[in-house]
């Protein structure tokens, strides 16, 4: 499918508490689809408009307009196919014997669900699931130096997590918005590079995974180009 | 959990000697466990231990006014120590906590909160997904994110994929052929 995201619930919390939603529809008016599972809507949307804490309900009423406005697609997923993935990437690491559950059924949910359509770009600003889809080595790595513990890998199911994983490309919020950027998203301001830059810190304060070394280095490409 | 039982006595004698070094240390190596074990049980003591090496931090906790509450808070831990840890054991102490932070509240966040919240954060920054960790810990995503953004735990990992290849990606996606 040309030009389709699928998005993870890490980027869509992070661009809506940076309140930039509106780039999902800069981008949907110019044929790019986005696409979220019903687990995420779920988590995204119905979750914080059911809590008592009202806090997020405003990012939540955000969201489900996207989805109103047939910007944001929600896809049906199965239970099934979805445990057997989760059973393979939850046994890859193992401490004292006992396998380390690192992911849960709503990021492993949003990969079957894009490959089953065969969408391989997924939006995902989580640091632990793009590692594991780009570098499985640097998560036994950073558990070794987390917990103090040698960390063994079980390279079958590895393997057949690289297998399925190694197709995909995953890009964060911060990319978004930079593309964005380049494509003319900011272009009603005037000083459209600073409005740039500060949006980039604010979707890091957010919670999106990016370095501020990475954030420095995206806005001196960007400013070389200029 | 009866083989937990000499932790729960490590956590009340650490409480009544006022040795929040020690506490914390309990702290950090009960996170390390929870990583391996995903015990919920195991996230609420956590919580708990978070919360009472907060206390002992703040010179407050030491005037008279306190003195009871204080002592409540030895007597719930004597409870999980002579019955075990379990569910309501475990809420019995976090109540006696929060009425204690109550006689003189100063943040709109309690410490029992705080506590939850700098668990799920440091789950995630060891290595547990967004959505393992909100499983786990029972705190909604947001929340976590909006924590871990202010915190350096991005800064922790080298990403394998630079920033040129990912913009590059991310051009190929977005923008018109």
């Amino acid at each position: 499918m040309e030009k389709t995201i699928f998005c993870d619930s890490s980027s869509l919390i992070s661009i809506a508490e940076a309140c930039m939603l509106d780039v999902f529809e800069f981008f949907y008016k110019k044929g790019v689809n986005f696409f979220i599972t019903d687990l995420i809507e779920e988590e995204i949307i119905k979750k914080p408009l059911s809590m008592e804490m009202k806090g997020y309900q405003l990012s939540a009423l955000r969201l489900k307009r996207l989805i109103e406005k047939e910007i944001l697609t929600v896809i049906k997923t199965e239970k099934k196919a979805t445990d057997e993935l989760l059973n393979i990437l939850n046994n890859i690491f193992f401490a004292d014997g006992k396998p380390i559950k690192l992911i849960d059924a709503g990021e492993v949910n949003l990969i079957l669900a894009a490959e089953e359509l065969n969408v391989y770009s997924l939006l995902i600003d989580e640091r632990t699931t793009r590692l594991l889809i780009e570098a499985p080595f640097k998560i036994s790595e950073h558990l070794e130096d987390e917990i103090g513990l040698n960390i063994n890998i079980n390279q079958k199911n590895l393997r057949e997590a690289s297998r399925i994983l190694s197709k995909f490309h995953v890009i964060r919020s911060t990319e978004l918005i930079t593309v964005a950027y380049l494509d003319g998203f900011f272009s009603k301001y005037e000083d459209q590079l600073s409005f740039f830059e500060a949006s980039l810190y604010r979707l890091r304060y957010n919670g999106c995974a990016i370095s501020f070394d990475e954030i420095k280095e995206l806005i001196d490409i960007v400013r070389k180009n200029e | 959990m009866a083989n937990n039982e000499p932790l729960i006595s490590k956590i009340k004698t650490a409480f009544a000697n006022k040795d929040f070094r020690k506490l914390k240390k309990i702290y950090d190596d009960l996170v390390n466990l929870i990583l391996i074990e995903q015990n919920k049980m195991y996230v609420e003591l956590a919580v708990v231990v978070y919360a009472l090496s907060k206390m002992l931090t703040k010179p407050r906790y030491y005037k008279e006014k306190f003195e009871e509450s204080m002592k409540a808070i030895e007597k719930a831990m004597e409870k999980i120590e002579n019955e075990g840890i379990n569910e309501k054991n475990v809420n019995e102490l976090k109540e006696t906590i929060k009425k204690t932070e109550l006689i003189d509240r100063r943040f709109v966040l309690d410490m029992i909160i705080k506590g939850q919240l700098k668990t799920a954060s440091l789950l995630y920054a060891k290595g547990l997904s967004l959505s393992a960790t909100s499983k786990l810990t029972g705190i909604i995503k947001e929340e976590i994110l909006s924590y871990a953004g202010k915190t350096m735990m991005f800064e922790r990992i080298k990403e394998e994929k630079n920033v040129r290849k990912r913009l590059e990606i991310a051009k190929k996606l977005l923008l018109s052929d």
